[in-house]
C-alpha cells in the first residue's frame, strides 16, 4: 500500500465529487435552510439564536450524513457496475490502496463540504449579533460567534467519518441500495444504543438482556460525541467521555476500512 | 414527422398541459368553496408520548425541541387571540414535549410555566402544570436557581401559597449564582405575604433580571396589575367623597370630574378607561388587557 496511490485515488475521488451536482446542491440547500431560521425568528419568542444554532448544527448533521450515504455507498459498487473497476485493477495499484484511497477521498470531500457549511453559519451568526439590541445580546449564555461551535462540528466531522466506513464497508459487497439501508441502519443504532443498555427495562428474559447488552457494547455509541446541547446551551462539555467516544470511533472507523480492504482484496471480478 | 411538425405537435402538447393543469387547479378551488373541510376543533399532535419523540428524533431533538417550543409559542398567541371559547388544549402537551426533547431548555419551561398559570382567559390557568414543567426543569438542571424563583413565583402569585413560594426563594437563594435579593424576597414574603408592595418587588426583581423579551413583558404586566390595583383604590375613595360632598352616589366620571377629585377620565395603565358602576363601584373596563386582576391586599 503505497500513500502516493492512495493520495492519487483521493485527488480522484475528491474531483469527481466536485463535478457531482449532488453536493453543490445540498451544501446549497443547506445555506438556504439555515437563512430560512431568520424567517422563524418571530415565531420563537426571543429564543431565535437557539433555534438557529440548532438549525444550522441539524442541517450540517443531515446534509453530511446524506453526502456520506448517497456518495459512500457508491465508491466502489459504481465502479463495479460501469466495470471501470478493470481498468482500474490493470494499474499498479494496489486493492488496499484502492479502497483506502476512495476513503480518503470521501472523507476530503465531506471535510471541504462541512467546512463550507461552517463558513455559512458563521456569516449568519455575525449578522445575528450585528442585528441584535445589546441588552438581548448580554442576556446570552453563549454568545453568536462562540468559538465552541466547532466542537460539535468537529465531532459531527467524525460521526461522518465513521457513516463513511460503514458504508464504504458494505459497498464493497452489496449493492448501492441495500449498501445505503445499512449504513443508515448502523446510524439510527448508534444513537439508540443507550436503550439497548436498559434492555432490562422492557424485557424479563436474561438471554435477551445479555445480547442486548453485548450488541451495546458493540454497535458504535454515536450520542456520547452528540455535545450541540451542552454547547448551545453554554454548558460545559464530558470531555472524559467525549475523548473516550471518539478514540473508540476512530479505531472502528480503522477496523471498517481494515474490513473493507479484507473483502475487496478477496473479490472475485473475473 | 417533420421537424416542423413535431415542434406543433410539441406546443399543442404543452398547451393542453397548461390549459388541463388551470382546469385542474380552478376545479380544486371550486370544490373547496362548495365544500370547505371541516376544521379540527383541537389541532392535531401526531406524536402524543414525549420519550418516544425523544427516541424517535435521534440527533436532531434539539432542532424537534424548537419546533414544538413554536408550535407552542403560536399555539398560546392563536387561542388569547380567538374569539370564541379560549382552551388552550395543546398548550401543556407542547411544552412538555418540548421540555423532555431539549431538558436544558430552561426557557421553554420557565416561559411555559407563565404562559400556563396565566389565569383564564389570557391563558389556561393551570398552575399546577407549571410547577410540574419547572420541577421537571429543576431535576434536569439542579443548580439553576431560576427555576427555584419561578416557582416561588408560581406559589406567590397564583397559589397564594406564601409559605411554599418563601420556602423555594430560600432554597434558591443557596443556589450558586443566585442573587441576594432572592433571600430578601424569601423573608418578604414569609412576613408580608399577600402584600402589593412584595408583589411589586417580584415583577420588579423580574423585570430586572429578564434577558428575553417575553419575560420582559410578563413583568411589566404584573406591574401594570399592580398599578392598577393602587387606582382603583385611589378612584373608589375619590368616589366615597363624592358621595361624602353631593350625599349622592355619582354615576358617571363627570361627576367626579365637577366635584374637582378629577381632571379627566381615568384610564388604566393599559390605556382602557376605568368602569363606574351605577351603585358607585369602581373596575377594570370589562375590554381591558388587565382583566382578571389579582386579589391583593394593600397591607397585611
Amino acid at each position: 500500500m503505497s500513500l502516493n496511490a492512495i493520495g492519487k485515488v483521493a485527488l480522484a475521488v475528491f474531483k469527481e465529487s466536485v463535478r457531482d451536482r449532488v453536493s453543490y446542491s445540498l451544501v446549497l440547500f443547506s445555506v438556504v435552510l439555515m437563512g430560512a431560521s431568520f424567517l422563524m425568528s418571530r415565531l420563537t419568542a426571543g429564543q431565535d439564536l437557539k433555534v438557529t444554532k440548532d438549525l444550522g448544527l441539524a442541517t450540517m448533521n443531515a446534509i453530511g450524513l446524506l453526502i456520506a450515504i448517497f456518495i459512500g455507498t457508491g465508491l466502489v459498487s459504481k465502479e463495479v457496475e460501469r466495470r471501470s473497476i478493470y481498468s482500474i485493477l490493470a494499474k499498479p495499484l494496489s486493492r488496499s490502496s484502492f479502497v483506502v484511497g476512495k476513503y480518503a477521498g470521501l472523507v476530503l470531500t465531506l471535510a471541504v463540504n462541512l467546512a463550507l457549511m461552517t463558513i455559512a453559519f458563521y456569516v449568519m451568526m455575525l449578522y445575528m449579533t450585528w442585528t441584535t439590541d445589546d441588552w438581548i445580546t448580554q442576556g446570552w449564555r453563549a454568545p453568536a460567534l462562540d468559538p465552541g461551535l466547532l466542537v460539535p462540528i468537529a465531532l459531527l466531522g467524525v460521526q461522518l467519518m465513521l457513516a463513511t466506513a460503514v458504508a464504504l464497508f458494505f459497498s464493497t459487497f452489496s449493492s448501492p441500495l441495500l449498501a445505503m439501508l445499512f449504513t443508515l441502519g448502523v446510524w439510527v443504532a448508534g444513537h439508540f444504543s443507550g436503550d439497548l443498555r436498559n434492555f432490562q427495562t422492557a424485557v424479563d428474559s436474561p438471554a435477551a438482556i445479555a445480547l442486548a447488552r453485548g450488541l451495546y457494547y458493540i454497535v458504535p455509541n454515536l450520542s456520547v460525541i452528540d455535545v450541540k446541547n451542552e454547547i448551545v446551551h453554554g454548558k460545559a462539555v464530558p470531555w472524559p467521555s467525549v475523548g473516550i467516544g471518539v478514540a473508540a470511533l476512530l479505531a472502528y472507523v480503522g477496523a471498517l476500512v481494515a474490513a473493507a480492504t479484507l473483502v475487496f482484496n478477496r473479490r472475485d471480478f473475473k | 414527422m417533420t421537424v416542423s411538425s413535431a415542434r406543433a405537435s410539441d406546443r399543442g402538447v404543452t398547451a393542453t398541459l397548461v390549459v388541463l393543469l388551470t382546469m385542474a387547479v380552478t376545479l380544486q378551488a371550486a370544490r373547496e368553496r362548495l365544500a370547505p373541510p371541516r376544521e379540527a376543533e383541537v389541532p392535531a399532535l401526531w406524536l402524543q408520548s414525549p420519550e418516544a419523540a425523544r427516541r424517535i428524533m435521534l440527533s436532531f431533538t434539539d432542532l424537534a425541541a424548537d419546533v414544538y417550543w413554536m408550535r407552542a409559542v403560536v399555539h398560546y398567541g392563536s387561542e388569547r387571540r380567538s374569539q370564541g371559547t379560549r382552551r388552550f388544549p395543546l398548550l401543556y402537551p407542547l411544552l412538555d414535549m418540548a421540555t423532555t426533547l431539549d431538558p436544558l431548555f430552561d426557557v421553554a419551561a420557565r416561559m411555559g410555566a407563565i404562559f400556563l398559570s396565566e389565569g383564564y382567559p389570557g391563558g389556561p390557568g393551570r398552575p399546577d402544570r407549571a410547577i410540574q414543567l419547572l420541577e421537571k426543569g429543576l431535576s434536569h438542571d439542579p443548580a439553576r436557581w431560576q427555576y427555584r424563583h419561578d416557582l416561588g413565583f408560581v406559589n406567590y402569585w397564583w397559589l397564594k401559597n406564601y409559605a411554599e413560594a418563601a420556602r423555594q426563594f430560600e432554597l434558591g437563594s443557596r443556589m450558586p449564582d443566585a442573587p441576594e435579593w432572592l433571600r430578601t424576597m424569601a423573608a418578604v414574603t414569609l412576613a408580608r405575604g399577600g402584600d402589593r408592595d412584595a408583589a411589586r418587588k417580584l415583577w420588579t426583581e423580574m423585570l430586572e433580571a429578564a434577558d428575553v423579551d417575553w419575560m420582559r413583558r410578563a413583568a411589566v404586566y404584573g406591574l401594570q396589575q399592580l398599578r392598577a390595583l393602587d387606582d382603583l383604590d385611589g378612584l373608589r375613595a375619590r368616589v366615597g367623597r363624592v358621595t361624602e360632598l353631593t350625599g349622592a352616589l355619582p354615576r358617571t366620571w363627570a361627576a367626579v370630574i365637577a366635584a374637582g377629585l378629577l381632571t379627566s377620565a381615568p384610564l388604566d395603565p393599559s390605556g382602557a378607561p376605568y368602569a363606574l358602576g351605577a351603585d358607585g363601584t369602581v373596575t377594570l373596563d370589562p375590554t381591558s388587557a388587565l382583566n382578571p386582576l389579582p386579589m391583593l391586599e394593600t397591607h397585611r
